[in-house]
């Protein structure tokens, strides 16, 4: 899964910590998500599209997806 | 209203601060009675009561990220403690691990050799190597998620 949420936060000129407390998550969780370490649960990638007032789609891509639109 | 911290942040932190806290104390208290031979039995037992209760909260707290890490340690944590705990266990009845060493530390942290402290021994051999291996898986999720 790949994922625009370094890129949104920064045009924001938010911090990973600034992101996580809007999200009720750690800054590590955070960290995690935007390194693609880790891929949110359906809940909290609304949260997070919820957050940045975008759809889930315009934040997250499969990478198969992004792949082939490269 | 409440005295908790409105934000999950810092109320995951105090959980956590707290638990760390206890059993750092429950680890004071082991060592005291052990090195000075202090009878801390009863304050150790009623300290558990809190532990108890705090442990479903701050797991509640957690996010998702983290209560995954920390199922995920727990799993292979314990897989690998029962792997351990089967392996001495089979070299300890057959002879092929020396029985003096295990019998030496039964006897320094569990007050003598007779058969009921061997029996408490075993029953704490089991429960450290998981809480051990548990640290371990979790030290090695946290390098790889960094």
């Amino acid at each position: 899964m790949r994922n625009r949420l370094k890129v949104l936060r920064a045009e924001r000129n938010w911090s990973q910590a600034d992101l996580a407390d809007k999200l009720d998550v750690s800054r590590q969780s955070v960290n995690a998500i935007e390194t693609g370490k880790y891929d949110p649960s359906l809940p909290l990638a609304f949260k997070i599209a919820k957050v940045f007032a975008l759809t889930i789609e315009q934040i997250f891509s499969d990478d198969e997806v992004a792949q082939a639109a490269e | 209203m409440s005295v908790l911290p409105v934000s999950q942040n810092k109320r995951r932190a105090l959980y956590r601060n707290v638990m760390v806290g206890l059993i750092a104390l429950l680890g004071v208290l082991t060592l005291l009675s052990r090195v000075f031979g202090i009878d801390v039995h009863l304050v150790a037992m009623l300290m558990l009561v809190p532990i108890v209760v705090l442990a479903p909260l701050q797991l509640s707290a957690l996010d998702e990220a983290a209560k995954q890490a920390h199922f995920s340690a727990w799993y292979w944590g314990c897989m690998f403690a029962i792997v351990a705990i089967g392996v001495l266990a089979i070299g300890l009845q057959q002879a092929a691990i020396p029985f003096e060493p295990v019998a030496a530390f039964a006897a320094k942290w569990f007050s003598g050799v007779g058969p009921s402290s061997l029996f408490v021994a075993g029953l704490m051999v089991g429960p450290a190597l998981m809480v051990v291996s548990y640290l371990i898986f979790s030290v090695v999720h946290w390098l790889r998620m960094r």
